[in-house]
């Protein structure tokens, strides 16, 4: 998480050989910008952005319409200990700020509360 | 039979015997549970180095001073070349014979006083401090100091494209030494640290990181550690044993030399500009007396367009 970011609860979540993470940002503009990360063991394939997809829903229960998103293999960084590979979404801005985030990684679901008071500034 | 606990070795015809072991938490209970046949569980030299190593010396000498105060029928037994349940006689021979001795080891007669102290894979502990590692009350070995040599990388490394990865790669080593130099007494001391800072970019952008709990920063050091799936990887743990990161002579509980391997680095897709910006501190410590041992600080740095493949 960064400054400018909005907590997601929990910080990250353990599946069975990943640890899936969040970022939830106010898009430039308007919108939001989510990037998953996915904690994995190096020296694997890089991953195909089609293995990790993303859902956010606003307070009233709507999901914000997904207006982009990574194509192709993800971008990785990382070492010795693990890689992280991002995943980049944007949403569009809706009626209600944001507050739940669903993740899949490889159809294994994450889910995330984005915290109150998210989407008041953004 | 003496007071104090004698252990012999596996390889001799004598054992040491536990009967009706008191319960104890973990793995003591495991290792002298009665087994399903009603018969009770030989106490090897190697069972017990095992139970120190997982249980711990105290609960080892807590299991066997209860034994000894008769407060819940643990009783060890000597029984000379015969197997336990030998006529009382000859076990009363068998511990005029060892009464004196701590630790009884090597082959026929050939006898010569050891400490048990904590080990892994069966190997044995060598010589040490003479408490024994088994006295009721008695403390458990004192590392008195560590030192260490370090095989790490200096200065400016250049990040460079390998495929659609840009970074660098290199080994690691350390070396310790000790006072003991037992590696039973010692060897769990020596470890290896690493910190990092800095970015990798994307297109101008920051790629984002996760160490454990937090996020690759740009300015402030951290350890370097991933979490991967409820597991945390960190360099140079004793207790965090994984293919970039082992120890060796003797073994990973007690190994007095370290191997590493890192390859920071970032991979990106054809025509993406990736970017490395890192600053590594690494150091080799003595975990038992809290010290330094010596290290070295480097950085990985370099830009570099991922080439579009040709059709």
């Amino acid at each position: 998480m960064t400054a400018d970011s909005v907590p997601v609860r929990p910080p990250a979540v353990d599946l069975t050989d990943v640890t899936v993470s969040a970022v939830l940002r106010a898009a430039p503009g308007d919108g939001w910008d989510v990037t998953v990360v996915v904690s994995r063991a190096p020296g694997q394939p890089q991953l195909p952005a089609t293995d990790v997809t993303a859902v956010l829903v606003d307070s009233g229960g709507q999901p914000l319409p997904l207006l982009d998103r990574d194509q192709g293999l993800l971008v990785e960084a990382g070492g010795g200990l693990g890689v992280s590979a991002n995943a980049a979404f944007r949403f569009a801005p809706g009626s209600n700020p944001p507050a739940r985030l669903t993740v899949t990684y490889r159809g294994t679901p994450a889910e995330f509360d984005v915290d109150d008071g998210a989407g008041t500034d953004g | 039979m003496s007071r104090m606990l004698s252990v012999e070795a596996e390889s001799l015809p004598r054992a040491s015997r536990v009967e009706r072991p008191r319960p104890v938490a973990g793995h003591a209970e495991r290792a002298l549970a009665d087994r399903p046949d009603g018969t009770h569980r030989v106490l090897t030299r190697h069972a017990l180095s095992v139970l120190q190593l997982q249980a711990g010396n105290r609960a080892v000498q807590r299991l066997f001073a209860d034994a000894s105060a008769g407060l819940a029928g643990a009783t060890v037994q000597r029984c000379g070349p015969t197997p336990c349940d030998c006529p009382p006689e000859e076990k009363a021979a068998a511990e005029q014979k060892s009464a004196a001795a701590t630790l009884v080891t090597g082959e026929g007669g050939d006898q010569e006083t050891e400490t048990v102290t904590r080990t892994a894979d069966g190997m044995d502990a060598g010589a040490g401090p003479s408490d024994g590692g088994l006295p009721p009350g008695g403390a458990p070995p004192a590392c008195k100091s560590v030192s260490g040599t370090a095989n790490l990388p200096s200065g400016t490394l250049p990040a460079t494209l390998s495929g659609n990865k840009l970074g660098a790669s290199w080994s690691m080593s350390a070396d310790f030494t000790s006072d003991p130099a037992d590696p039973a007494v010692c060897g769990p001391c020596g470890e290896y640290r690493q910190y990092v800072r800095g970015t990798f970019t994307k297109n101008g952008r920051t790629v984002t990181h996760r160490l454990c709990g937090t996020d690759l920063d740009p300015t402030t050091f951290q350890e370097d550690c991933a979490q991967i799936g409820s597991t945390q990887y960190k360099y140079g743990y004793h207790s965090i044993p994984f293919a970039n990161s082992r120890f060796s002579r003797p073994d990973q509980a007690t190994g007095q030399r370290w191997d590493g391997r890192d390859a920071p680095g970032i991979t990106g897709s054809s025509g993406d500009t990736l970017g490395v910006n890192l600053d590594f501190q690494g150091s080799v410590i003595d975990t038992c007396n809290g010290a330094t041992l010596g290290g070295s600080t480097w950085s990985v740095s370099g830009t570099a367009p991922c080439r579009r493949r040709r059709r």
